[in-house]
């Protein structure tokens, strides 16, 4: 609200009777030409000294006390670093948090705040918030989703989304639907289906994968029908996830035409296909099939490639082994990758080392490059992985370098010991190659940027000793940005391992004292 | 062994970086070929490359033959780091002929100056003090009617004025000498026309701006202290000799309660406020740095206590000082006494505004309150009352993620309008 004083400020002395200004004027008896401005000057020094505090908003509900040990105020410098590291090393935040979780030490209250505001969000925090970081999470909206569930959205809300909803919400939608009510995100799908575009009716089918059943089946089996080629294919692939469906079972009839077993040793023999037939059309056979592909046979493996393993296995009482040596030969990556999502989870085990070992055989022959291998190795148990990268890096097949930096990313990280000494052999092999002018020592620089970020900390410093040499041998002098930027991140990791080693023995020697204080 | 806090680094008035990357070059495994005498301190650093330096005990001097630019470098923090870590490293000897030949230069250099230096006389600092008076009237005459035609012409016409019409006014005060009023200028300028509450806080700052010209032109009717104020405040400044010879010296363990630093286009601030843990005296050390580099010579850590003499400059309410002698380390420190309610707080304020009319700034270092926040954003202290002071527009949320909502020492500065909180979390302690 603008007082007297400030409108006849704004408006001006010159322009406001005489009389406005002479009441306690202090320019009168000060003789000054500034009266309003003295005036104005005092009522601030009045205002200054007599400053009055207003009531204050209702304070919040104070933190519980915290029952959970707090990560030792030693690792906050280095750990902070970590936390705000991320567009620098994407993935440094999540590798401290989990150190944290690992030792069940909580965030430092001074670091929640950063963590809680980082982007993209950080998955591994919901562990190492402790009581003090549930309660601030609570007190702002934008830090919920660290303390809660992602929460269905309001019926009206669900509504709004279905009916305006762009065709990435309107999809999320069905997604999250099918975790709570799989028929009832069915149904809203079947109810304007074909009056959808065929892009989202695509993406509308492939939703359904989540809490796909054989509930859904009437209606994938109505999708084949579809008068677009990739619905079509869609409803073809979570059909061929249900070993139950009459899709399965025609695609079984369809085999014992195509496969038969030869003497006695369990050996299959596979027939191309040469004909193409109306229900074989319908049932997506034929589509998508490369230019310049031997049709025939590429049907045959379309056809395997649409039955889960385990169900051709036993249709054709075989063992899965004797069923992927006989496909080994063909260009499979779509029999992998279809046979790796239909697995079901007691045969990943004995089935995805299979299709990883069928995989590497050939792998620089694979259409898809190194997708087929990656998915493979996410779907892998980490122990598995684990001995098969250390295969590989013990005897990487010629010329690719760049597929096995692909499927290291999908080792857990940090890495372990073994599998950051084996890379490190590989680099320093490389590095000996090098001086000695060996044209094959293979492209293995590829392999500094992920040993930076990943290797194991007790190999921190031999990678720091590696790059080092590199540097010095200068055989390389295009990668001296890269080995710059690997060695400041292999420093930051080395910081935070460090303080956390420390305080680990710091807090054994207390726990020991305590330990013998009570004995 | 933390050194960086020790009278005999600090006497070599390093800054910050320098003190905190000398203090880790004070290991032996840096150092070759290091000896001393009474005199003397020696010692080749190993570095990118291996580096000469020396200190001179007797003369308070230093070489390194480095290439760095900062007086001093890493590599004499370092050297003497070293020598209060390891004293046996550095064993009596005879000093290396580079070493010899560098003091010997020395000799007649540290006797030169007080020789060659001739102090001006009497008469002719008080025809320039004259003249620099004469010339200051004649700024604060033309900005008595400058701000006179604003009042009569009005603020709603000065609002729409290019920057140029303050800028004009600021530079006229400059070459009048009267640096303090072209800041006030500047800082009227600076005040974003187009956000509510423009008129009021223009008005507030041409009201205070009237009131300095008002007190400067009856400068031999002020009281004697408040005269030193008026002149700094118009842009006298005082040597470090005039500080000491007008000004209050205080030793104490002096605690760095917080420190805030701001920036212009020209300038960076640094304000650092420390509490006299005997006397309880606030105190403010004031620095200034270009924006295009240079550092500040070190103060103090925030939350740690060291014995030290602070010398206040002359004022009518005493607040800014500079530092003197250090004595011991700086010990870490976070035992704050504070005000137990706001009204205590704002009534050492309304002491400080009644004494000093242009106060600005005072330590708020308020126990027992929690931190709030309004439906509408705004952040607030507030004690057992229920009374809030607000902070400043900022993110508040790290400082109530350390204190939990629950009663805390909050330490800020308060600008007469809104508490800025120093140090986040450092010093802040909670209670149980």
């Amino acid at each position: 609200m603008t007082d007297e004083l400030v409108q006849a400020a704004l408006t001006g002395s010159g322009r406001i009777a005489p009389e406005t200004l002479q009441a306690e004027n202090p320019a009168e008896a000060l003789g000054e030409h500034m009266g309003l401005l003295l005036r104005a000057g005092l009522r601030d020094v009045y205002r200054r000294a007599g400053y009055v505090p207003s009531p204050a908003p209702e304070p919040f509900p104070p933190a519980p006390e915290a029952r959970e040990m707090v990560c030792p105020p030693l690792v906050e410098p280095a750990l902070k670093e970590m936390i705000e590291a991320h567009s620098q090393l994407p993935s440094a935040p999540g590798e401290a948090l989990r150190a944290l979780a690992k030792r069940s030490w909580m965030l430092p209250p001074g670091l929640l705040v950063s963590a809680l505001s980082s982007q993209p969000r950080l998955p591994e925090l919901a562990s190492v918030l402790g009581e003090r970081g549930r309660w601030l999470a609570e007190l702002n909206d934008d830090w919920q989703w660290a303390i809660r569930e992602e929460t269905m959205p309001e019926p009206s809300e669900t509504e709004r989304i279905w009916m305006e909803g762009t065709k990435s919400e309107r999809v999320a939608l069905i997604r999250r639907l099918r975790q709570t009510d799989a028929a009832g995100a069915r149904e809203r799908v079947a109810a304007g289906f074909a009056s959808e575009p065929a892009p989202l009716r695509q993406d509308l089918v492939s939703a359904l994968e989540v809490n796909l059943s054989s509930a859904d089946e009437p209606f994938l089996e109505a999708a084949l029908d579809d008068r677009s080629k990739g619905v079509r294919q869609a409803a073809a692939t979570l059909l061929s996830r249900l070993p139950e469906s009459a899709f399965v079972g025609r695609m079984v009839g369809r085999t014992r035409k195509l496969v038969s077993r030869h003497g006695t040793s369990g050996g299959l023999s596979v027939q191309p296909a040469p004909e193409l037939p109306e229900d074989w059309r319908r049932d997506g056979i034929g589509l998508g099939l490369p230019a310049g592909a031997d049709l025939a046979l590429a049907r045959t493996v379309q056809v395997l490639a649409s039955i889960p393993a385990s169900v051709l296995a036993r249709e054709l009482a075989v063992s899965l082994e004797k069923l992927v040596e006989a496909v080994e030969r063909y260009d499979g990556s779509a029999l992998i990758e279809s046979w790796r999502q239909t697995a079901a989870p007691a045969e990943r085990e004995t089935l995805l080392p299979l299709l990883w070992d069928m995989w590497w055989a050939k792998p620089l022959k694979r259409a898809t490059g190194g997708d087929t291998a990656i998915m493979l190795a996410r779907t892998m148990s980490q122990g598995v992985l684990r001995h098969r990268v250390l295969r590989l890096l013990g005897d990487p097949p010629p010329g690719t370098e760049h597929l096995i930096v692909l499927v290291l990313s999908q080792v857990g990280e940090p890495w372990p010991s073994d599998i950051s000494r084996s890379a490190l052999d590989l680099l320093g092999g490389w590095l000996h190659g090098t001086r000695r002018k060996d044209r094959t020592v293979g492209g293995w620089l590829q392999l500094i940027e992920p040993l930076a970020a990943h290797a194991a900390p007790e190999t921190i410093e031999e990678t720091l000793e590696l790059l080092a040499g590199i540097e010095r041998a200068n055989v390389v002098s295009a990668w001296h940005h890269e080995i710059q930027r690997a060695t400041n991140v292999l420093r930051l990791r080395e910081r935070f391992w460090n303080a956390m080693a420390t305080a680990v023995a710091e807090s054994m020697t207390t726990t020991g004292a305590n330990d013998g204080g009570n004995g | 062994m933390n050194v960086s806090a020790d009278a005999r680094i600090l006497a070599l008035n390093p800054d910050e970086k320098t003190l905190a990357a000398g203090e880790e070059l004070g290991a032996a495994r840096y150092w070759q070929a290091v000896g001393s005498s009474e005199r003397v301190l020696w010692g080749e650093c190993l570095g990118s490359a291996t580096y000469r330096v020396a200190i001179d005990l007797a003369g308070s001097g230093y070489r390194c033959s480095c290439p760095s630019r900062k007086f001093p470098c890493k590599h004499v923090v370092g050297l003497m780091a070293l020598r209060l870590r390891e004293p046996r490293r550095l064993p009596g000897a005879e000093p290396p002929e580079w070493v010899a030949s560098w003091l010997a230069k020395r000799e007649p250099k540290a006797e030169k100056p007080a020789a060659s230096r001739k102090a001006p006389s009497k008469a002719t600092r008080q025809k320039r003090e004259g003249e620099r008076m004469q010339r200051v009237a004649d700024g604060v005459a033309g900005l008595a009617l400058w701000l006179a035609d604003i009042e009569r012409d009005g603020l709603a016409r000065a609002q729409t004025q290019p920057h140029a019409f303050w800028e004009r006014q600021a530079a006229r005060l400059v070459d009048a000498q009267a640096p303090g009023l072209a800041a006030r200028v500047r800082a009227l300028a600076a005040i974003p026309t187009s956000l509510p509450g423009w008129p009021e806080r223009a008005l507030a700052g041409l009201g205070r701006l009237a009131l300095l010209v008002h007190a400067f032109r009856r400068l031999d009717q002020v009281d004697p202290l408040l005269q030193h104020d008026v002149r700094r405040l118009v842009g006298w400044t005082l040597s470090s000799d005039e500080v000491k010879a007008l000004g209050e010296t205080v030793r104490d363990y002096w605690i760095v309660a917080g420190q805030v630093r701001e920036m212009d286009d020209r300038l960076i601030t640094q304000r650092t406020w420390l509490i006299g843990r005997d006397t309880g005296r606030s105190a403010l050390v004031l620095q200034f740095a270009p924006v295009s580099g240079g550092s500040f010579p070190y103060v103090g850590r925030v939350a740690t206590i060291q014995d030290m003499e602070l010398t206040f400059w002359p004022s009518a309410f005493p607040q800014r000082a500079r530092i003197g002698q250090r004595w011991g380390h700086a010990e870490p420190y976070t035992k704050f006494r504070g005000f137990d309610s706001m009204d205590h707080f704002l009534a050492s304020v309304a002491e400080a505004v009644a004494r000093l009319p242009w106060h600005e700034r005072s330590l708020c270092v308020l126990n027992g309150v929690v931190l709030v926040r309004a439906a509408e954003g705004g952040w607030y202290v507030c004690d057992e009352s229920g009374c809030g002071l607000p902070l400043t527009n900022g993110d508040q949320w790290p400082l109530l993620a350390t204190t939990g909502g629950r009663p805390f020492t909050f330490i800020g500065e308060w600008d007469g309008e809104r508490l800025r909180p120093m140090g986040s979390g450092a010093g802040v302690e909670e209670q149980s």
